[in-house]
C-alpha cells in the first residue's frame, strides 16, 4: 500500500494560515503521512525543527515576523540547524519569476505556487523522495543544485566566483 | 575555497531510506487526496473566516486616509492581500484572489522608499471591492459583473493593461 510507504515521514507544515495548514495537512493524511508538525511562523518552525525528527518541510513565504526565506536561510545555513539538507518544498502565492529564482537562490528543493492542489503536493512528494538534486556550494550559495539536469554548457560558469569555468571541489 | 572553485556534496536520500522501494504517484492514492482536499475547500467559508483580515484591511486604509505615514500600513495590506490571493484561489472565490492579485501588483510596482507615491484611492477602491465579494460571498464565476468591477480595477493597478 502507498500509504504505508509514506507513514514513516515527519512532516512540518509552516503556513500562518489556518485554512491553508489545514488543507495541506489533509492532503498529506490521505498520502498516509502520520507524523505531521505545524508552524504558525518560522520561529515556530525552528522550535518544532529543533524540538522533533523532521524529514521535510512545506512552507509558505509571506509571513510575519520572520518569512519563508529566513526560515529556509536558517534551515541551509545556521549551525544550530539540525540537517542543512533538510529537503524543503516552497508553497506561495508568488507566481512572478523574479520570486521564484530568489526562493530557489535561497536553497528550496520544489516550489509549488498556489492554489494547492493534491496533485502537485504529490508530485512534489514524489520528487524530493525520487530525485533529490545535489547541493552545491559556490560561493555564497550553499543549497541544492539549481540546475535540474547536468548538460554540455558553453556559456561562462558562474558557480565560479570569478565567473570562470569552475572545477568541483 | 579556492576562487573559481565550487564543492559538490550528494546528500544521504534519508526520505528515500525511510520510504524504501520506488515511490510514484498511484491514482488511487491521488483519487483519495483529492476527495480529502475537496472536502476541506467545501467546508471553509472565506466570508467567516477573513473577516479579522478584512478588518485590518480596513484598519490600515483608514489609517492612510487619515494621513497616517503610509510604508508600514501597506506593507500591511500587502501581507494580508498575498495571504488572501492564495485563499481565494484556493476556496473558491477567484474574484478574491484577483482583486488582490491586482492589489499587490500596484503596490509591488513602487520601490519600498516609493510606496508614499500610491494612490489611496486605488487602495481603497481594491479593499471596498474584496469586502463586497465576501459580505455578498461571491463564489465562483460571477457573470459579468463581477468580471467588469474586478477588471477595471487590475486596469487601474496595471496588473492588465
Amino acid at each position: 500500500m502507498q500509504e504505508a510507504r509514506l507513514q514513516r515521514l515527519s512532516v512540518l507544515i509552516v503556513d500562518d494560515n489556518h485554512n491553508m495548514r489545514e488543507l495541506v495537512r489533509t492532503i498529506l493524511q490521505a498520502l498516509g503521512v502520520v507524523n505531521i508538525y505545524e508552524g504558525r511562523e518560522s520561529e515556530h518552525a525552528i522550535t518544532k525543527i529543533r524540538d522533533f525528527s523532521i524529514d521535510l518541510v512545506v512552507t509558505d513565504w509571506v509571513m510575519e515576523p520572520k518569512d519563508g526565506l529566513d526560515l529556509v536561510k536558517w534551515i541551509r545555513t545556521s549551525p544550530d540547524s539540525p540537517d542543512n539538507f533538510l529537503p524543503i518544498i516552497m508553497v506561495t502565492g508568488h507566481t512572478e519569476k523574479a520570486r521564484i529564482t530568489e526562493a530557489r537562490d535561497a536553497g528550496i528543493n520544489e516550489f509549488m505556487a498556489k492554489p494547492i492542489s493534491a496533485r502537485a503536493l504529490y508530485r512534489r512528494l514524489v520528487s524530493v523522495i525520487e530525485h533529490p538534486r545535489q547541493f552545491v556550494r559556490p560561493g555564497s550559495y550553499f543549497g541544492p543544485d539549481r540546475r535540474r539536469k547536468v548538460e554540455p554548457f558553453a556559456g561562462a560558469d558562474r558557480r565560479g566566483d570569478d565567473g570562470n569555468k569552475a572545477s568541483a571541489a | 575555497m579556492a576562487k573559481g572553485t565550487y564543492e559538490v556534496i550528494t546528500p544521504p536520500n534519508k526520505l528515500k531510506d525511510l520510504v524504501g522501494g520506488v515511490t510514484q504517484i498511484n491514482d488511487d492514492l491521488l483519487a483519495k487526496a483529492e476527495a480529502a482536499a475537496q472536502v476541506v475547500i467545501d467546508t471553509v467559508d472565506l466570508s467567516e473566516t477573513t473577516k479579522p483580515q478584512i478588518a485590518a484591511l480596513q484598519q490600515a486604509v483608514d489609517a492612510i486616509l487619515q494621513g497616517a505615514e503610509r510604508a508600514e500600513h501597506e506593507k500591511v495590506i500587502f501581507a494580508i492581500m498575498h495571504d488572501l490571493r492564495g485563499e481565494g484561489a484556493n476556496f473558491g472565490y477567484p474574484l478574491v484572489a484577483r482583486i488582490a492579485a491586482s492589489m499587490n501588483h500596484y503596490l509591488d510596482s513602487a520601490a519600498p522608499g516609493e510606496r508614499a507615491r500610491n494612490d489611496p484611492d486605488v487602495i481603497r477602491a481594491h479593499v471596498d471591492a474584496l469586502r463586497g465579494v465576501l459580505a455578498n460571498k461571491l463564489k465562483g464565476e460571477t457573470g459579468a459583473i463581477g468580471a467588469q468591477i474586478v477588471g477595471g480595477l487590475e486596469s487601474i493597478s496595471g496588473l492588465k493593461g
